[in-house]
């Protein structure tokens, strides 16, 4: 599939060839999620928590865009958009809470757009797409497929495959696929994949996330006796089986 | 960049379908605004170009795809402020809209706090800080506050989770109209999400709780045996 791309707005500086450098300020699970997403847009990414490092980062690495969790770490927005020396560095706030003055506040110390929790994949590739052109002219390439070790995932149609095997999943199943091979090798508790895929305010009921985790089995035709994929740690929760690094599809 | 301050109520054109319409019109509430609902992309174009509208939301998933080209259109030589409503999941959609130069994106489904959000935070960079946001409105006789939380009954101020909020707005917003547990099921949670759960059954009776309304002899949500909810109509 060709990669889709934007026009660049007329006399804005096209940074064709770059990637975007993208500084993620987030726990490890959603952050893992984050930069995982981000391969769709061919991003390079920095993770941090501490703000002489987040200082330093923008500094030194200059980051085009920054994601932060503003329910944990809402002090960086100001710390990121204070250490620019060119230009404005656009920054994408999440937050689980339904607190419009929250927002609004956010808004007027320097966040450029806000995800709510729960959100869905598409538009962690969206909204940094349209702000990255509007403060950079930057022109991200979307990549609509990545590979998650033995799965090909297609982010536009939602679709993976699995080996010869084409499957149709939900946006809320590729969030789960997603958040568990982003975070490969570690066990995520129910209470974890609960926060940060469906929020603190989504009171749903608490078997939500076996149910979930179950048709996605079924999907990727795995057993939970012998998983190839998703295996259920006693006690843990639930842990993305492969250790492979995820490397990007070729087109 | 220099913004036009607004004199009056702010002019929205809402080009959604119905039943969401409504609870867009009645969210809107929280600022002011003049709305104006139509449903098809061409009534959307014609009124653009007569009322001139100063804020335009328009629904990329309604059954019409020509809805797409109602972004980004110059009105009298003006850009008008767009917020798109579009799918969960739909990476496509949004990117065609942002490179339309949609200004922003609400998620359907969304709750009421949320459209606010963005909506005052995007008038207030069209138009400057004078836009007004009005926290407490009236909803059916009740009194809702947004920031707060909380819905006075009576005496009493429960506080209204934030989906048991969009229920109530989307509930209110539709009076005398059965809204069925699917309806109301895609509109504010996405029968992805909770697929096969009561949820729209036990959001009611919380709700019913806080606002002391009986199931048997409701003054607000009534239950259409077999089919869904209703709010009855003030009488």
């Amino acid at each position: 599939m060709e990669a889709l791309s934007g026009r660049t707005r007329g006399g804005a500086k096209s940074a064709q060839g770059e990637s975007p450098r993208a500084l993620i300020v987030m726990n490890e699970t959603l952050g893992s999620l984050i930069s995982l997403t981000l391969q769709h847009g061919r991003y390079e990414t920095q993770r941090s928590t501490n703000a002489e490092e987040c200082q330093a980062i923008v500094r030194e690495w200059a980051p085009h865009i920054a994601f932060i969790d503003l329910d944990l770490y809402q002090q960086f927005i100001h710390i990121v958009g204070r250490g620019l020396t060119h230009g404005h560095t656009p920054i994408v706030a999440f937050t689980r809470r339904r607190d419009t003055a929250l927002k609004l506040s956010a808004y007027e110390r320097g966040a450029d757009d806000i995800v709510e929790v729960p959100f869905t994949l598409d538009e962690i590739v969206a909204r940094p797409f349209a702000l990255l052109r509007r403060a950079h002219g930057m022109t991200v390439t979307i990549v609509p497929k990545i590979r998650l070790d033995g799965l090909e995932v297609d982010l536009i149609e939602q679709r993976v495959r699995v080996g010869s095997q084409e499957l149709h999943l939900t946006p809320i199943q590729q969030t789960l696929l997603y958040l568990l091979a982003a975070n490969a090798g570690r066990a995520l508790s129910r209470e974890d994949l609960l926060a940060t895929i469906w929020g603190g305010e989504f009171e749903i009921e608490s078997n939500v996330v076996d149910r979930h985790i179950r048709e996605l089995r079924v999907k990727l035709g795995d057993d939970w006796r012998t998983p190839k994929f998703i295996e259920t740690v006693p006690g843990a929760g639930y842990r993305f089986k492969s250790q492979a690094a995820i490397s990007t599809a070729a087109e | 960049m220099k913004k036009n301050q607004l004199m009056g109520p702010a002019r929205v054109l809402v080009v959604v379908d119905q039943p969401l319409a409504n609870l867009v019109a009645l969210t809107l509430n929280h600022g002011k605004y003049e709305t104006r609902i139509v449903n098809d992309a061409a009534s959307g174009r014609a009124e653009l170009e007569k009322w001139r509208p100063h804020l335009l939301l328009v629904d990329l998933d309604a059954d019409d795809p020509t809805s797409l080209g109602l972004i980004g259109r110059r009105v009298a030589n003006r850009r008008v402020p767009t917020i798109a409503f579009s799918k969960r999941g739909d990476l496509k959609t949004k990117l065609a809209a942002f490179d339309r130069g949609v200004d922003d994106i609400v998620t359907v489904p969304f709750v009421p706090e949320e459209l606010v959000a963005r909506t005052l935070a995007l008038m207030r960079r069209s138009y400057g800080d004078g836009i007004a946001f009005i926290p407490v409105i009236n909803v059916a006789g009740l009194e809702v506050d947004l920031l707060n939380q909380q819905v006075k009954v009576g005496r009493l101020r429960p506080e209204l989770t934030a989906m048991e909020q969009a229920l109530l707005y989307l509930l209110a917003s539709n009076p005398g109209q059965t809204l069925g547990r699917e309806e109301i099921l895609d509109a504010l949670w996405g029968a992805d999400y909770v697929a096969g759960s009561n949820v729209v059954d036990r959001h009611v009776r919380n709700l019913r709780l806080k606002l002391k309304d009986h199931w048997r002899n409701p003054r607000f949500i009534g239950t259409v045996p077999g089919k869904g909810y209703r709010f009855l109509a003030a009488p």
